[in-house]
């Protein structure tokens, strides 16, 4: 097979790690788990030659047949009665959870309050849980592994997956409530098998499913406060409506559990006047209110639970009232906002890629609204175990809304993390960074987990030490030109995006002298010459490596020309900002709308007909702009280049097409 | 070999006998399996070169995957490549001198992800299309409007550009 052949061969497999996201797997725990079952090695010295020994080779066979693990215990994990944990045996846990380790291969982790009995026998592990929940993870191709229940059983073959036991009102008998159990399976690896009511299942990854009795909940009888959700449907006078937090509970709220409302499905109607006896006549303020929802609808709502399953609206806000009221904008005003919402919120993730949680790679496209951005996916990194998202590789390449994480604080009450707030503000478009993300409500936002060290340090300030962190360059001085981004309002650093690479630098001026205390300080002259830059013009810098990056000269590289035109593609972008890199060989420059009018307070400000068509822009369009230069590069007029690239891609419409197109790869480079 | 030394070959190499299994031919899930089975197989051998010899243990590791790919091939009955020795021994070949060139392979890899951001447009979401959507030929060619040999000889051509451009990128940075 030619170079040739392997080259494809290998190319294609790069590709699947980049854009298919189909990443090498961490396998370190399976194969130290399958290592420590590896089975023992027969010594020959047990094999004695004479007859007599048959005996002995039988016992000895005996003693040192393949040693099957016995069940190892880990965590708040005890045997009832004392005893071994072996066949027959009843585990329990109390208020903390333990684990089991079956046959070597089988990982039960039985949840807080939950009880099982180990059944089976060798490599067909079997385990009748009788309460509760258990977690498992089983090894393929190890053995079999079955969750035996009163309701029904669970088989599999090596896959992730948990099992509960619900308890729910079951029909009254002689002025007693029975208890019914249900049966709860979610899926997290792999398949399983579910055996219930006689019939036989096969249950892949997915959100959790139950088998059994239905009912309502105690937990939730008496709710009362304020929840966040998306409508689902509306229907006659009420809406279906999935919670996705509850934000606060009202004083008076009796339910025993409120936060099992999270995750569930109600219907919610308009309050009655006399909501005690759920008759009288509903609010009409409610009932407008509730025709108005359309599904997929994000809102905050105060609902009470007076009992049953069914909830009622409570109060409604002053714009729910404005809009019931009909006093809301226009038609054509309310189509603006659910436009520009739907374009800051981006476009509706796919039911495949709901409930993603892991640590992801991309690129920061632009900054949005209330504090979010857009970030674009190149890698998924790692995905979590919490995970719910079915395809949670599909994300790579897909541009998504990140937001801060939501916490509880104190009083119960939901805010979003000050640090990951600080952290979105300091970001830049164009800035590539590993993020942590999880998406948890609704369809469109992504929230952040967790930052890094670093990017807690950098959210809460600490920049000024992030270069002393940075390790030496290999060459310890240089030149390079780049797009200056930021700068420091004192003199103190500027940072430059660099050509090609996109890196963004920062660098600082030298040190002269001994310790501030002795007149030592920055560079005076090299101070003065950072406060006169402009952002966003391209500069060349000299540098040196001192502890940091420290610059020694900084020259801004302005056009020769005031004004021109340039057709390219735009590389990032910004709120009022494009970068854009020309057709040919000339460098990324940053472009930005011209200032017209005088003092904002006088009406000043960006040309709002540029700024329009800048919002119409997306990453990756090629575009021809007219410029002048005032300060800065400033766009005059822009017009998308749309449609085809080059005039010889026009696709024709007969067979010749495909070799056609075969042959513009020659040109691709 | 100890558990310990065990883990520590595992850390350092499971991420690239991986990659390897795949660029050998083995799909996702075999190449799973196989990454588990190649360590284990080490672990039991009598023979680990030392822990100070990356490049040696490396080798070794492949070695071991590629035997026990080769044995995956012959067990199937529709195998995923015509594997046999020598396709092996060429495979390895070219890995070592095509990928790793004395390296870890990370400069092939940010080569082609250079690369990939200068091909054009059409032809980044025709990758997108296979690789990050995972449409199928018969859906991409309805996309398309085009044969499905005409995509498949496409997305061919594609790669063999990306091919040439890494070379001359890899060859540009080692002058």
């Amino acid at each position: 097979m030619a170079n040739e052949a392997f080259e494809d061969r290998l190319i294609h497999a790069l590709l699947l790690e980049d854009l298919a996201g189909e990443v090498p797997p961490d396998l370190t725990r399976k194969i130290m788990r399958r290592a420590a079952a590896k089975p023992l090695r027969l010594r020959r010295w047990l094999f004695p030659a004479a007859a007599a020994a048959a005996a002995v080779i039988g016992l000895s066979w005996l003693l040192l047949r393949t040693a099957y693990p016995a069940p190892q215990l880990s965590g708040a994990i005890q045997v009832a009665g004392g005893g071994k944990p072996q066949r027959g045996a009843v585990l329990k846990t109390g208020n903390n959870s333990g684990s089991v380790t079956l046959g070597g291969y089988c990982q039960v982790t039985l949840a807080a309050d939950s009880q099982i009995t180990l059944e089976g026998q060798e490599h067909a592990e079997q385990i009748y849980l009788t309460k509760g929940k258990v977690s498992c993870d089983i090894e393929k191709k190890q053995g079999a592994f079955v969750v035996r229940t009163d309701v029904g059983t669970v088989s599999v073959v090596g896959t992730k997956f948990t099992v509960r036991l619900i308890a729910r009102k079951g029909e009254e008998e002689m002025g007693k409530r029975k208890i019914a159990w249900a049966l709860a399976v979610a899926v997290a690896a792999g398949s399983v098998n579910v055996e219930y009511g006689g019939k036989l299942e096969t249950l892949s990854v997915g959100p959790e499913k139950v088998y059994g009795a239905n009912g309502g909940s105690r937990d939730l009888r008496g709710f009362s406060g304020q929840v966040r959700g998306v409508v689902i449907k509306v229907k006659k006078g009420k809406f279906k409506f999935k919670v996705f937090r509850v934000i606060q509970v009202w004083e008076g709220n009796k339910a025993r559990n409120a936060e099992t409302l999270v995750g569930k499905s109600v219907w919610v109607g308009p309050r009655r006047e006399d909501h005690k006896r759920g008759r009288g006549k509903a609010v009409k303020l409610h009932l407008a209110f509730i025709r108005k929802l359309k599904p997929e609808q994000e809102i905050t709502l105060e609902i009470y639970n007076p009992r049953g399953s069914e909830f009622h609206l409570l109060e409604l806000s002053k714009e729910q009232r404005a809009e019931a009221h009909g006093e809301g904008k226009e038609k054509e005003d309310e189509e603006k906002e659910r436009e520009k919402e739907k374009d800051e919120k981006g476009s509706k993730l796919p039911k495949k890629l709901r409930g993603f949680s892991g640590q992801v790679r991309g690129v920061v496209v632009a900054k949005g609204e209330k504090n979010s951005f857009k970030f674009k996916v190149a890698r998924v990194l790692r995905v979590w175990k919490n995970n719910e998202a079915r395809k949670p590789k599909a994300l790579v390449g897909r541009t998504v809304r990140v937001i801060a994480g939501w916490f509880k604080h104190q009083h119960g009450k939901w805010r979003q993390s000050e640090l990951h707030l600080a952290f979105i503000k300091k970001l830049e478009a164009g800035q590539e960074l590993t993020l942590e993300i999880r998406n948890a409500e609704g369809p469109y936002n992504f929230q952040i987990l967790e930052l890094s060290k670093e990017q807690r340090a950098e959210a809460k300030g600490e920049n000024g030490e992030r270069e002393e962190r940075e390790k030496a360059p290999e060459k310890k001085s240089g030149t390079v030109i780049g797009i200056l981004l930021n700068k420091d309002k004192h003199g103190h650093w500027i940072e430059v995006k660099l050509d090609g690479q996109g890196e963004v630098r920062r660098f600082k001026p030298h040190w002269r002298g001994g310790a501030p205390k002795d007149g030592g300080g920055l560079d005076k002259e090299m101070v003065a010459a950072i406060k006169k830059l402009i952002v966003t013009n391209r500069v060349r810098v000299k540098w040196r490596w001192e502890e940091l990056y420290r610059v020694e000269a900084v020259e801004v590289l302005r056009p020769e020309a005031k004004a021109g035109a340039v057709a390219g593609k735009i590389t990032a972008r910004g709120k009022h900002w494009i970068e854009v890199k020309p057709d040919g060989d000339g460098p990324v420059e940053r472009y930005l709308p011209r200032w017209i009018g005088g003092h904002p307070r006088d009406g000043g400000g960006l040309d709002k007909e540029v700024v329009h068509a800048l919002h119409k822009l997306r990453l990756g369009d090629r575009v021809e702009l007219r410029w002048i230069y005032d300060e800065r590069l400033r766009v005059v007029a822009v017009e998308k280049l749309g449609g085809r690239e080059r005039e010889e891609e026009r696709p024709r419409k007969d067979k010749e097409k495909d070799r056609d197109l075969a042959q513009e790869l020659d040109d691709a480079f | 070999m100890k558990k310990e030394t065990l883990e520590v070959l595992v850390k350092a190499h499971q991420a690239e006998v991986y990659r390897y299994l795949r660029y050998l031919g083995a799909d996702n899930e075999a190449a799973e399996d196989l990454v588990q089975d190649s360590f284990l197989e080490a672990f039991r051998s009598s023979k680990a070169p030392e822990l100070d010899d990356v490049r040696g243990r490396a080798a070794w590791l492949r070695a071991i995957a590629r035997n026990l790919f080769l044995n995956y091939c012959r067990r199937r009955r529709r195998s995923p490549v015509r594997a046999n020795s020598e396709y092996l021994e060429q495979a390895e070949s070219f890995w070592v001198t095509g990928f790793l060139r004395g390296g870890d392979g990370f400069d092939y890899v940010e080569a082609l992800r250079a690369c990939l951001e200068r091909i054009s447009q059409k032809h980044r979401h025709l990758l997108r299309q296979r690789y990050a959507e995972g449409k199928s030929r018969p859906e991409m060619s309805r996309f398309f409007k085009m044969s499905e040999n005409g995509i498949k000889s496409l997305l061919r051509r594609i790669r063999l550009t990306l091919g040439e451009c890494i070379r001359r990128r890899l060859g540009r940075e080692q002058s």
